[in-house]
């Protein structure tokens, strides 16, 4: 069987020569690549090339996963780089001690060697002798070793390992400076990133930065700050003075007395003003400048930012203008408007509002709602109510709220009230109140004034109503008989018959004539009152119907021991105990002894009367509607005008009174009458 | 054509029932007046009218009466409208000077006509005649 190293593996004896040629390509190699894995690459390919050996390769441990493996190799199979390479991990064999050790391990004859039986028969049999492992170390730490074979007994010397030792020295140098390069790579890379995201920034921001060194003088700038100033960045060698040029004559008097002083003291300053670019463009900048103070507090630079607030002061502006201009607005509006929070604490309140209070917008927005609100409010049921509508997060609204102003007028208003988010979570009430004061006023009066336009149709019915058949029954009586006597025939006869009828039928024109009159007076107003004493009133009735049928059957009682005498209208007061009385009489019943009661009362507001009959009553289920009707009559047989009644009620309401009846058939009626006082 | 048999005459005034009669008389002087100033009795009178009474009656019915005016009146002949229509010839006798009354009557087919009180002697020819 044909070995490898019986074919090509046995080495020409490496001579200084040789050593010397590898050293050299092996130095070129290091300055050439930059990089670790090719040069690792490299340098097995020379050590076999150049320097003789067998099999070379790199090794590194891979602790993780109990290896050794091999990075870099030249001239092995695929089988040694199995056997010599990704073998279990033995931490005593040869790679493992070097590594540990720092120092070469060395076999010039693996007929020797007991540290691995197995990958010894192995080196054998491929025909390899000698064996040198040397240390390779980064950043001063082993972490490879480098591999040489030799098909060779005493292969390796000891000048031949000295040179070896050298080139791994000069391997270890390398890669150090190859991990050095990557680093500083990566840190100038890391800078410039930083300085690209820092020049990102100060642009999106519109913040540029600045520097003064005292001692140099050098001043650095950056892009963004030129930028604020309008200067080409980096185009001048800027110091205060050209940065003070800049400065709104306006503001620069007070910003340089603000750096004179802060130099004094050595303080911080942030300041914010005007600049002019050189174009004319006019800026707001905020600065922040700061004094570098070495360890004696002597100042040795200054730093500082400066940032373009001209956007958002003009936005403030903007705000501030439009706040102005909507507070305009609502103090003009004549509704009330106003914000309070749930303690009561006026957050807005508008002119109108104010106004109702008789105070000052200023007043009222630095006070409490319980403190300036009306005495005529109710607190409670104005709290509650707030307290509901936060807690329903609805609106609300309350109508016709009457409100006393400060100078105690009576207002009434429309009130919308709704929950109001204030800056944060805090919740508030707004509160719109519409006033309809004017409005209720005129309801009021058109209400009034509907009354009495529906009462006075309601009169003209009645008298169109008088005039077709009361006025003119007894007058188309006359014109009747008047006709039948100009007849010729009979007319002598006739003429007797009628003449009593003629007069009877004038008389009843006449006596409506005069009811009509009574109540036209009635419905006149402020007539004179005078005090009448109640017992008086009913003896004039009384005389004033002494020849009434049934008169003197009646007992007529009275009581007025609580309220003896009012004040009112006299002929009024007559009239309706005139009417009452005279219908109590003309209404008794034959078959029992008849008796009216009249008593009287003191009232909250005036005077009740009250007259209570034993007599025949009124079907109340019947005629109860019709009952103070004008000349509606009931009874047929009696005689009457169907006009007391009417009269009476007309009166007792002209004298701003009611009046109520109760009555049954066979067991009596009562008339109770309030007048006002 | 039956024969006039009787006028009847439903009014609460006594004079104007006096001055028809007056007037009646003198146009046909044996005429059958049956009088009512209650009105309850008068449409009691009315009701028992008969489809045997073949005879033709004139009612001379007033308007305006307390308790039961002639509206009232003919709204309870309603039932009896027929028999009404057949014996007799109604008419209304009022004071009232509203159209609204007359327009009343005349939309009501148990009435013949509408007099506006004083009934006068032509009235009463027409009526009788």
């Amino acid at each position: 069987m044909v070995t490898r190293a019986q074919e090509g593996y046995i080495s020409s004896d490496n001579t200084s020569k040789n050593l010397l040629l590898l050293t050299n390509k092996i130095n070129k190699a290091i300055i050439r690549i930059k990089s670790e894995q090719e040069l690792f690459a490299e340098i097995c390919k020379l050590t076999v090339e150049v320097g003789n050996h067998a099999v070379c390769w790199i090794g590194q441990p891979d602790k993780e996963n109990k290896k050794f493996n091999a990075i870099a190799h030249y001239n092995a199979t695929k089988e040694d780089e199995y056997q010599l390479g990704s073998r279990k991990y033995d931490p005593n064999g040869p790679t493992a001690t070097v590594i540990r050790t720092g120092k070469f391990y060395l076999t010039n004859n693996f007929k020797d060697e007991v540290w691995d039986e197995e990958l010894r028969n192995y080196l054998w049999q491929k025909g390899f002798r000698s064996y040198l492992a040397l240390p390779i170390s980064k950043q001063g730490k082993v972490e490879y070793t480098l591999n040489l074979y030799s098909g060779n007994v005493n292969f390796f010397s000891d000048e031949q390992i000295q040179f070896l030792e050298g080139i791994s020295d000069d391997i270890s140098y390398a890669i150090d400076n190859i991990e050095n390069e990557k680093q500083k790579t990566i840190a100038h890379d890391q800078l410039r990133e930083i300085s690209s995201l820092l020049q990102r920034t100060e642009s999106a921001t519109k913040t540029g930065s600045w520097k003064v060194n005292f001692a140099t003088g050098a001043a650095y700038c950056s892009d963004e700050t030129f930028r604020i100033y309008g200067i080409p960045p980096n185009s001048i060698n800027p110091n205060y003075n050209d940065w003070a040029k800049q400065i709104h004559p306006e503001d620069k008097e007070a910003v340089i007395a603000i750096d004179n002083e802060s130099r004094k003291k050595l303080r911080d300053t942030i300041k914010e003003y005007r600049i002019i670019n050189p174009d004319g463009t006019l800026k707001y900048v905020q600065t922040h400048a700061h004094y570098e103070l070495d360890t004696n507090g002597q100042p040795i630079g200054m730093y500082g930012l400066v940032r373009d607030i001209t956007a958002e002061t003009e936005a403030e502006a903007a705000l501030a203008q439009s706040e102005k201009n909507l507070r305009l607005m609502v103090d003009l509006i004549p509704q009330s408007i106003f914000i309070k929070d749930l303690n009561g604490n006026f957050i807005y309140a508008n002119k109108s509002y104010c106004d109702l209070y008789g105070k000052t917008v200023e007043e009222i927005n630095n006070s409490n709602w319980s403190n300036v609100t009306s005495a005529h409010v109710d607190r409670d049921k104005i709290i509650n109510h707030d307290n509901e509508i936060i807690r329903s997060g609805t609106s609300k609204k309350m109508i016709d709220f009457p409100f006393t102003d400060h100078s105690g007028k009576e207002r009434y208003f429309d009130v919308i009230k709704t929950p109001f988010q204030l800056p944060g979570k805090t919740m508030a009430i707004l509160c719109i109140l519409n006033e309809i004061t004017e409005r209720k006023h005129t309801d009021i009066l058109k209400s009034e004034l509907l009354n009495d336009l529906t009462e006075r149709n309601k009169n003209l019915e009645q008298f169109s109503y008088i005039i077709s058949h009361n006025l003119r029954a007894p007058l188309a009586n006359i014109l009747g008989i008047c006709k039948l006597l100009t007849h010729a025939e009979n007319r002598k006869e006739n003429t007797e018959i009628f003449l009593e009828d003629l007069t009877l039928s004038a008389e009843k024109l006449d006596n409506i004539v005069r009811d009509l009159s009574t109540i036209m007076q009635a419905k006149q107003s402020s007539l004179p009152k005078e005090a009448i004493r109640l017992d008086q009133i009913v003896a004039d009735v009384k005389h004033s119907l002494e020849n009434m049928d049934d008169f003197h059957r009646m007992e007529i009682k009275h009581d007025f021991g609580h309220a003896q005498e009012i004040y009112s209208v006299k002929s009024f007061i007559f009239s309706i105990f005139h009417n009452l009385i005279a219908n109590s009489i003309k209404y008794s019943r034959p078959d029992i002894a008849p008796i009216l009661e009249i008593r009287s009362r003191h009232t909250k507001n005036g005077c009740e009367i009250i007259f209570s009959d034993n007599g025949t009553g009124i079907d109340m289920a019947v005629n109860g509607s019709k009952l103070f009707g004008l000349y509606n009559r009931f009874d047929t047989s009696k005689e009457g005008s169907g006009i007391g009644l009417y009269i009476v009620k007309t009166q007792v309401e002209a004298l701003h009174g009611q009046i109520e009846v109760s009555s049954e058939v066979n067991v009596g009626t009562t008339f109770k009458i309030n007048i006002k006082q | 054509m039956p024969i006039l048999k009787k006028l009847i005459l439903i009014d609460d005034d006594p004079l104007c029932i006096k001055i028809i009669q007056v007037i009646s008389k003198s146009i046909m002087p044996d005429l059958d007046i049956h009088i009512f100033t209650e009105p309850r009795q008068g449409l009691d009178h009315l009701l028992n009218i008969t489809t045997e009474d073949d005879a033709r009656h004139v009612v001379l019915l007033d308007l305006n009466m307390p308790q039961l005016s002639g509206w009232d009146i003919l709204k309870a002949l309603e039932s009896r409208k027929e028999i009404i229509m057949q014996n007799c010839s109604l008419y209304i006798i009022s004071t009232s000077l509203e159209s609204n009354d007359r327009s009343l009557a005349a939309g009501n087919p148990m009435v013949s006509g509408f007099f506006e009180k004083p009934i006068t002697r032509l009235n009463l020819q027409h009526i009788l005649q």
